[in-house]
């Protein structure tokens, strides 16, 4: 592995590493294979072991490697029990040895004709680096690369059948569960923040908000709730709302009966309410509106994000207010509308949303508590897989994976079965060979 | 890996920038219920013209591919059966098609959960949400989807190199003398599997058994076999148990086994007692490996 971290993810030398770095997935897409026919035997096993170590055990040295590296593998051959049941086996060794060709049932003559897939067994010479702990976390879709799963174990994050393991190399035995801490894994597989959440983060760790530690406080003076005190004071200097064309088409263009699209118009909504507050905008908008706008969104915060309780019924004066931003009438477009021609004097008469509505409020804020806005995690709240995961994301069967408490257990050892290696690896067999062939013997 | 201030970028960095404006904007967002592999929308076409998605994660290598995993409604009934309704691990792996092993794991995974849920402790539900949907799954359906193949035979290691076996080609020759030619030990595939009561099923019908008296007579003797087994397995850790004296100390327990020193011998075999008396540990040494080989929990 390159102590040059450019070097890495070369573009000019292209080499697939186990990462989901974007540019890796570039390098991944336009991999070919490093035999050239101009290559002595000896320079195509040397390419071939370059090539391949790079993606398996690119942290592991190579002394360490040769020594761990076993040319036997496993494999297996599926079996039908019915057929075992009809039939002894001698269909197979009837006539000379290779089956009589009148034989009935599915006997020798039907398995040859249509030719046994073949057993790559060649895609497993890396077979002994997947029972690695790091290795293993990332198959299980619990860290972004190997590298950083191994941060992981080294910084005591990983326990192996409930007890602390920080040897990023313990060789996992069937049967073994793996656990990573829960916010590492979100961490890792999360998308980054940006610039203001970065921002507005180290605020809120400054003033020792957070879930964790029991939240921002959401009653009393109003100067402890701001978030941004100054920008604040800003805004309202300014006056000012956000009303983004795109936006509002995209939310009005959208069924609002889906959970995940009424998930995505809050919290649209909520950014869009937050920013209004914060970046300075020119337009004129009444100091009610404002005052509502912000309002909401500090309730909107307290009820979604910094409140312990998983059931506890919506707050009325949620429904007033979202009924009052016309949430219902679902965009941001109408939302100046609706506050300009008819303002805050029909609050009290119209307290009631109708049941479609009250129960899609219900869904979102639900969606909400479980994915809350939180500017102290490390991560982007609300949580969302970081981009390029899903071009990388698959779990062999060798782990059975429970995401839910990033919990895994190891099965067994990867086998090989026909037409399938349980290895993962980009490359084919043949290069796969040639890097057998490169350990299995001195040169 | 941008060009220096004032250059243009390389001609593999403006490459890379074009793949991630064109090609690339579409992995960047995964497709709920769907894969998202490189590549993975230009398969084949079926005769109806639609194109099939291979789950193929990497595009050079025809012979991985990514296998659907357990969706959670489908692990909640795997573990109901076997917690709730009791049903042994060997009828479960039948009746949803799934390697035992993998049973036992989902239920001792979903014991941890229910644990979780019970403690009041936070479930990573949001995480787990998008990795499922960017999973081919294996649904919860009603008669069971095949998960994996539930028969597999584990290739012997004397069976790789060729035999040459001459037999009359009169000879009604089987696969248990198949087993005996490679080894004289090696049993034939209907007992090396890890189901052998459906060979015994299938073996019943074919008889001309009544299919619920073959199923019955197999399920009888493979019940017993487990119990035996369990039976074995316990009265082990009980005769280790008679043997051991333990005291309970604030630290630790020390555990006193009585042994008998094997006079007949030298005794100086690895396993032997007092094998290493005299010999020095080289646990302090420098480059020793001190990883642990396995953790008991």
């Amino acid at each position: 592995m390159p102590r040059n971290k450019k070097a890495l993810y070369s573009l000019a030398r292209p080499k697939c590493r186990p990462s989901w770095h974007k540019l890796n997935l570039y390098n991944l897409d336009r991999l070919r294979s490093p035999i050239k026919s101009n290559m002595t035997y000896f320079q195509q096993k040397w390419y071939a072991k370059k090539a391949t170590r790079a993606y398996h055990g690119d942290t592991v040295k190579e002394m360490h490697w040769r020594r761990v590296f076993r040319p036997d593998m496993r494999s297996v051959i599926p079996m039908n029990a019915n057929y075992l049941g009809r039939f002894d086996g001698s269909d197979f060794s009837a006539g000379r040895g290779g089956g009589r060709t009148n034989q009935p049932g599915p006997s020798a003559l039907k398995f040859k004709a249509r030719g046994p897939k073949p057993v790559p067994y060649m895609n497993m010479v890396y077979h002994q680096l997947e029972r690695r702990l790091d290795v293993a976390i990332w198959r299980a879709l619990f860290a972004s690369s190997t590298k950083q799963a191994r941060q992981f174990c080294v910084h005591g994050g990983v326990t192996v059948n409930g007890r602390k393991m920080v040897h990023p190399g313990y060789q996992l035995n069937p049967g073994d569960m793996f656990q990573v801490d829960i916010e590492r894994v979100m961490f890792a597989t999360g998308a980054r923040k940006n610039y203001w959440e970065r921002r507005f983060g180290r605020q809120d760790r400054r003033r020792g908000y957070g879930i964790a530690r029991g939240g921002r406080p959401t009653s009393g003076a109003d100067t402890e709730l701001e978030v941004d005190a100054e920008a604040e004071e800003e805004a309202e200097a300014e006056g000012e709302v956000e009303s983004t064309s795109t936006e509002s088409s995209a939310l009005e263009s959208s069924d609002p009966s889906a959970p995940d699209q009424s998930k995505n118009r809050l919290r649209d909504w909520l950014e869009a309410a937050r920013h209004s507050l914060i970046e300075p905008r020119d337009k004129d908008e009444s100091a009610a509106h404002k005052r509502a706008l912000r309002d909401f969104t500090r309730t909107m915060r307290k009820e979604l994000g910094y409140k312990a309780s998983r059931d506890a019924p919506i707050n009325e004066q949620i429904v007033l207010m979202a009924e009052k931003l016309s949430l219902d009438t679902g965009g941001l477009k109408d939302e100046s509308k609706t506050t300009n021609s008819e303002p805050i004097n029909n609050v009290g008469l119209t307290q009631t949303l109708r049941n479609d509505q009250e129960r899609l409020l219900k869904q979102a804020l639900q969606q909400m508590k479980e994915n809350p806005l939180d500017y102290t995690k490390g991560y982007k709240t609300p949580w969302e897989p970081r981009p390029y995961m899903s071009a990388f994301a698959f779990i062999p069967r060798y782990l059975e994976v429970h995401a839910p408490i990033c919990s895994a257990i190891y099965l067994r050892h990867p086998i090989a079965r026909p037409g399938l290696g349980e290895v993962p690896t980009p490359h084919n067999e043949v290069v796969n060979g040639l890097t057998f062939n490169w350990y299995l013997t001195r040169r | 890996m941008s060009g220096l201030p004032g250059r243009p970028p390389t001609k593999f960095r403006q490459a890379f920038k074009a793949w991630e404006a064109g090609p690339g904007q579409k992995y960047i967002k995964h497709r709920p219920g769907r894969t998202n592999y490189l590549r993975s929308g230009s398969g084949p076409r079926s005769q109806d013209g639609t194109v099939k998605t291979i789950n193929q994660p990497f595009p050079t290598n025809p012979f991985f591919r990514s296998q659907p995993v357990l969706s959670e409604e489908l692990k909640e009934e795997v573990w109901k059966a076997v917690v709730e309704r009791g049903r042994s691990l060997r009828l479960t792996s039948v009746d949803y098609q799934m390697d035992i092993r993998r049973v036992a794991a989902v239920v001792r995974l979903k014991q941890v959960e229910k644990q979780w849920i019970a403690n009041g402790k936070r479930l990573a539900t949001v995480y787990s949400k998008a990795v499922n949907e960017m999973l081919p799954q294996t649904p919860l359906t009603k008669p069971a989807t095949e998960h994996e193949p539930i028969n597999d035979l584990v290739v012997h290691p004397s069976t790789l190199p060729q035999v040459f076996w001459p037999v009359a080609e009169s000879q009604h020759f089987t696969r248990v003398e198949a087993g005996e030619a490679f080894g004289d030990k090696l049993l034939p595939a209907e007992v090396r599997i890890p189901h052998p009561q459906l060979y015994e099923i299938a073996k019943g019908i074919a008889q001309g058994k009544f299919m619920e008296v073959a199923k019955e007579e197999a399920w009888d003797r493979i019940q017993k076999a487990d119990i035996k087994a369990q039976a074995r397995l316990t009265n082990r850790i009980k005769d280790q148990e008679a043997r051991t004296t333990t005291v309970q100390s604030p630290r630790s327990a020390f555990k006193f086994e009585d042994v008998t020193v094997d006079t007949k011998s030298t005794g100086r075999y690895s396993n032997g007692i007092g094998a290493r008396y005299g010999i020095p540990h080289e646990d302090r040494k420098k480059g020793q490996i001190k990883i642990p080989t396995k953790v008991i929990g």
